[in-house]
């Protein structure tokens, strides 16, 4: 009886202990061609979304005998569901990325290069080659480009008209812009000029438009070394623009410290008369905040000043990458899987399909989206076509010129440890400039560029 | 339920012309007190009943124009209430019976029984205290998904047996229990988990209450690891979904007065049990060695 | 209920009973019953955190890539971390949290818990308004109180300018983000410890302040030698449970401030996070998280230390 007990608590101990260890060994993947797929969360708002998305996996499924997909409830919003579904490899094997996240994914061979699978695509030519830049990495391309934007300026036709200020035109410089921003904003009124965003990583992201345009650079690749540059004249002239917008001029809101939502939310209440935009901003301010959507011009970046500026925006959208992490048989079914009906006749039924629901809920499809394809690809023009058919509720964006100028001011992201350098070193020099009068804008970004290049540029170098 | 007819004033003592003038004062830090936590929640309300432009308005209104109570029915449906206080109430269950069985056991035997080497043991447990939560997420969420708990309730509720704060507050309440009373119940010949259901539980009664309603705070007010070990919606807890809709979900479309509606909807349960139940906290919390 | 009340009061002076001599004697039988009944405890505490303390320990000197086979890489990850020119500034913004913290949040509790106590009318309500805020859902809390802090429209600005007093940026000025943060935090997290504090208080046996009052001991003299003194236990264990919670702030910066406005809020607990879930930089992320935890066992330590003291000198 002693014995027993005593036994039979060691070897409870010692068994529990062993299961412990045997829990933490890896599970044996399963044999056999088993598909994992995006799906959004299955919220109210996305129902209808995800509703397409199991359609699609059907027509899929019948099309390739062999390939069982299992829909994986994710989105990107934020890289730590990433992470957590690679470590537990539970992650789609095929999905959709931001254009910042390039470098991350691929230098950590989380996704695989596409140059093979692309070779043999009947659709290859289709895409403009311009489009693929910012998922190219080390000469090989590891993304395909289905939505792109480049950030332009967003104003509310409305303030402008009331106030008499000229509509943007297609050279127009910060000079204009800052005289429509003092012309729009009334303090009284809790109304401002503009507003940029300053919280986060989109603070960073936001002054990076500010230095293109003035003519600088963040990072540059010389004789095989990558070197932070955002010291230079130009950025410093950047930099101290967006101060003067709030202590010279006093055009941005009250509550400056926003994010990007906020920052369309504002927008979308009529307090702020320009934001810049890339795609989906305006969607909060439309269907969120209920802005007509009339009363929402769209102009492309405003010219820096001296004999460097230029018209220049943040270039970027959604890629397709495909998960280095899976076998290489469900890597090809993943490339099945993300050029199936891409650009197909299917898009332009189920477009014209969800032009139907919108006007049932009484939405907007309000986003700005660039299709990376050439002009003349059968696509764009069936798409078009839906689009001219359902203008009351399927919004397109701008002038003809407006479209072609647009290319022209792109600015893809810097290219190494691009959010790093947003959330930890742009940032807090943002929010320094705005947050202290007597900051010095040079000196800011000069030690912030020392500090970056030592501590992550030397490193990849 | 009044737990002492005095405190420092006594009858006497009010009375006299300084004293009452002291007391005036308490009211008055008391009233300074309950306005400071009530108001903003005040605020608050009237910001959810707002039409979504008249929260930016400048100078801001304290009253709203009209009276919107269709946002609270908005943010009903768009957060899916009923469905996410179902699924927390579930998780609740289990988080707090795997709690008390894991832990009163524990402590039990640490405080009354018979162990080699108590302290160190105490120890051990008591360790991860300290321990930074997010630096093992990682390593915690690596293991719940090797368990395959991974979506299931079960994911958050079993990591509740382990909790060096419950730990030590069981184990200092029974302390306080007189050992004599098991001594003399076992030289009788009664088993321990006799001692246990007979002598002990009904002892332990207030602690349980306690550590019953922390635990139900817990649950309502963790969103980190709830978030990360249940992605599908339908096994979604309200602190997730206020998550996901008011700051997660970027491009969310949802007005700045509908969240704040969901966001007072989902303090209710809470406070509905502090009412019922505040007796308890009080009086547990006097039981848990915490004390004068 | 009363009865188990007054008998645990009298336990208070006599230590626990404990079994003499067990360590020598080699009979394990009698421990088998009190080891069954840590057994639970035992595998909860093995799987949810000790393994993963291991793991993190392996993990500070790998360079780990979720899904992919770590590599050994030494010490590298603590020399960067300790290089980052944040580390600094991060250290600074916490440690002064924690300062703000105890200060406000360490004095505000006992002054509420004292005056309600002594109040005949209406303690429950004022006990529940003081708990109110506590049971507020995290991030129900947050989206409030961007509301009130919005320096335009928010509640805060509005009752100073109430009062005549110039507008407050709040988080948008390196000044005053963290301050403001701290009272967030207090306002959210007083009423716990009040409560906890009135507990204590209702304890005090009613027979002492009859005692002091009957030698003559004005209100003030039987707060400073009954009151006080009384309450130093629970003040003694509630303040390092602050400090040791305090110290690991980060959910209020990252959702309300992200870190800024120009890192006036960057913490050490924030730093571990942005490490792992923003530059996928375990490594580095377990490396700080390893620092981060033995200065919290040291504390620990100390928490014990005091604790012992504090029972000796009740005895």
């Amino acid at each position: 009886m002693v014995v027993s007990r005593k036994t039979s608590v060691v070897v409870l101990l010692v068994s529990l202990t062993v299961l412990l260890l045997v829990s933490l060994f890896p599970v044996k993947a399963a044999n056999q061609i088993t598909l994992k797929v995006v799906i959004g969360p299955d919220t109210e708002d996305n129902r209808a979304q995800n509703l397409v998305t199991l359609e699609k996996i059907k027509r899929f499924e019948a099309a390739n005998p062999g390939i069982v997909c299992r829909p994986v409830p994710f989105t990107y919003t934020t890289r730590q569901d990433f992470f957590i579904k690679q470590a537990s490899r539970t992650a789609p094997d095929v999905l959709d990325v931001w254009a910042t996240e390039c470098e991350l994914l691929a230098s950590r061979n989380w996704i695989i290069p596409l140059d093979d699978y692309i070779k043999t695509w009947d659709k290859a030519d289709w895409v403009i080659p311009s489009a693929y830049a910012p998922f190219r990495y080390n000469g090989k391309i590891y993304g395909i480009p289905f939505a792109g934007y480049v950030k332009h300026v967003i104003y509310n036709k409305r303030m402008f008209r009331e106030n008499g200020v000229p509509e943007p035109t297609l050279d127009w410089t910060w000079e204009d812009f800052l005289n429509a921003a003092v012309k729009c904003t009334d303090k009284e009124k809790g109304i401002a000029g503009f507003a940029p965003m300053t919280k986060g990583g989109e603070g960073g992201w936001a002054l990076t438009d500010f230095i293109y345009q003035a003519g600088g650079e963040c990072e540059v690749y010389e004789n095989g070394k990558w070197k932070a540059v955002f010291d230079s004249p130009e950025a410093v002239t950047a930099l101290q623009f967006l101060k003067d917008l709030k202590w010279k001029y006093d055009v941005l809101p009250a509550n400056w410290s926003n994010g990007w939502t906020d920052v369309y939310n504002i927008f979308g209440s009529e307090k702020v008369a320009m934001v810049f935009d890339a795609d989906w901003g305006r969607n909060v301010a439309i269907n969120g905040q209920g802005m007509d959507p009339n009363d929402i011009g769209v102009a492309i970046m405003p010219k820096g000043p001296g004999p460097k500026g230029r018209h220049m925006g943040v270039q970027g959208g959604n890629f397709y990458v495909i998960n280095a992490l899976s076998t290489p048989e469900v890597q090809d079914a993943a490339w099945k899987w993300l050029t199936f009906e891409l650009w197909d006749e299917e898009d332009i039924k189920a477009l014209a399909a969800s032009a139907a629901d919108y006007r049932a809920q009484k939405q907007y499809r309000a986003q700005f989206e660039y299709i990376p394809l050439k002009p003349d690809s059968p696509y764009i023009k069936a798409r078009e076509e839906v689009f001219a058919q359902n203008s009351d509720v399927l919004l397109s964006w701008g002038s003809e010129e407006f479209l072609m100028k647009l290319p022209e001011t792109a600015h893809i992201e810097p290219p190494i440890e691009a959010q790093v350098l947003y959330a930890q070193f742009l940032a807090p020099v943002v929010q320094a400039v705005l947050s202290d009068k007597n900051a010095d804008p040079a000196k800011l970004l000069k030690d912030a560029n020392a500090r970056f290049q030592k501590e992550y540029l030397d490193h990849v170098n | 339920m009044e737990l002492s007819k005095r405190g420092i004033i006594s009858n006497f003592d009010r009375k006299r012309p300084s004293v009452k003038f002291s007391y005036v004062v308490c009211y008055v830090v008391a009233i300074g007190v309950a306005i400071s936590t009530l108001y903003p929640l005040l605020w608050v309300f009237f910001g959810s009943l707002k039409e979504a432009k008249e929260i930016f308005y400048v100078p801001p209104t304290l009253l709203p124009r009209t009276f919107l109570w269709e946002n609270y029915l908005r943010a009903w449906q768009f957060y899916a209430i009923p469905k996410v206080f179902r699924n927390t109430l579930v998780i609740y269950a289990g988080f707090v019976g795997v709690r008390l069985l894991s832990l009163s056991a524990a402590a039990y035997a640490l405080a009354h029984m018979r162990l080699p080497c108590r302290r160190g043991i105490y120890m051990l447990f008591l360790a991860t205290l300290m321990l930074p939560f997010f630096a093992y997420l990682i390593p915690s969420y690596l293991i719940i998904f090797r368990l395959g708990l991974l979506d299931s309730f079960w994911a958050v509720c079993l990591p509740a047996g382990a909790d060096s704060y419950s730990l030590l507050l069981l184990k200092n309440y029974f302390d306080g229990i007189p050992g004599e009373i098991f001594e003399s119940a076992r030289i009788d010949g009664a088993s321990e988990l006799l001692v246990l259901r007979k002598i002990v539980l009904p002892l332990a009664k207030p602690i349980i209450a306690v550590l019953g309603i922390f635990a139900f705070i817990h649950v309502w007010r963790d969103f980190v690891w709830q978030r990360i070990v249940l992605p599908s919606a339908h096994k979604w807890t309200v602190s997730i979904a206020l998550w996901y809709h008011s700051l997660g979900n970027q491009g969310a479309v949802l007005p700045q007065n509908v969240q704040l509606a969901a966001m007072l909807i989902s303090t209710l349960p809470p406070m509905i049990i502090f009412l019922i139940f505040q007796r308890y906290i009080i009086e547990g919390v006097s039981f848990t060695g915490l004390k004068g | 209920m009363i009865e188990v009340k007054t008998r645990h009061l009298e336990q208070m002076s006599i230590p626990p009973v404990k079994p003499v001599g067990y360590v020598v004697r080699k009979n394990f039988s009698r421990y088998g019953m009190g080891l069954a009944f840590l057994v639970p405890a035992f595998i909860f505490y093995a799987i949810f955190q000790w393994a993963p303390i291991i793991y993190n320990f392996f993990l500070a000197f790998q360079n780990y890539i979720p899904g992919l086979p770590a590599k050994w890489v030494g010490w590298a990850n603590f020399r960067r971390v300790l290089g980052d020119s944040l580390l600094p500034i991060a250290i600074k913004n916490t440690l002064a949290f924690t300062g703000w913290a105890l200060l406000i949040g360490f004095v505000v509790p006992i002054i509420t818990a004292i005056t309600i106590t002594e109040l005949r009318k209406g303690r429950s309500f004022f006990r529940l308004a003081v708990y109110m805020p506590n049971i507020i859902p995290a991030i129900a809390l947050y989206v409030m109180w961007l509301y009130l802090f919005n320096p335009a429209v928010g509640l805060l600005n509005q009752i100073l300018n109430f009062f005549h007093i110039p507008s407050s940026e709040w988080l948008l000025s390196p000044k005053t983000a963290l301050v403001s943060l701290v009272m967030m935090s207090t306002w959210a997290n007083f009423g716990s410890t009040a409560v906890l504090y009135m507990a204590s208080l209702s304890s005090i046996s009613e027979e002492l302040y009859e005692a002091a009052e009957i030698d003559g001991a004005g209100v003030w003299k039987r707060i400073r030698h009954i009151t006080l003194p009384a309450l130093k236990p629970t003040i003694l264990i509630l303040l390092l449970m602050q400090l040791i919670f305090t110290i690991q702030v980060l959910q209020e910066p990252m959702v309300m401030t992200g870190g800024g406005p120009n890192n006036a809020t960057m913490t050490v607990m924030y730093m571990v996070y942005n490490y792992a879930f923003v530059y996928a930089e375990f490594g580095k992320a377990g490396a700080l998280g390893i620092l981060l935890f033995i200065f919290l066992m040291v504390l620990s330590l100390v928490y014990v230390k005091a604790n012992k003291l504090v029972e000796k000198e009740a005895r």
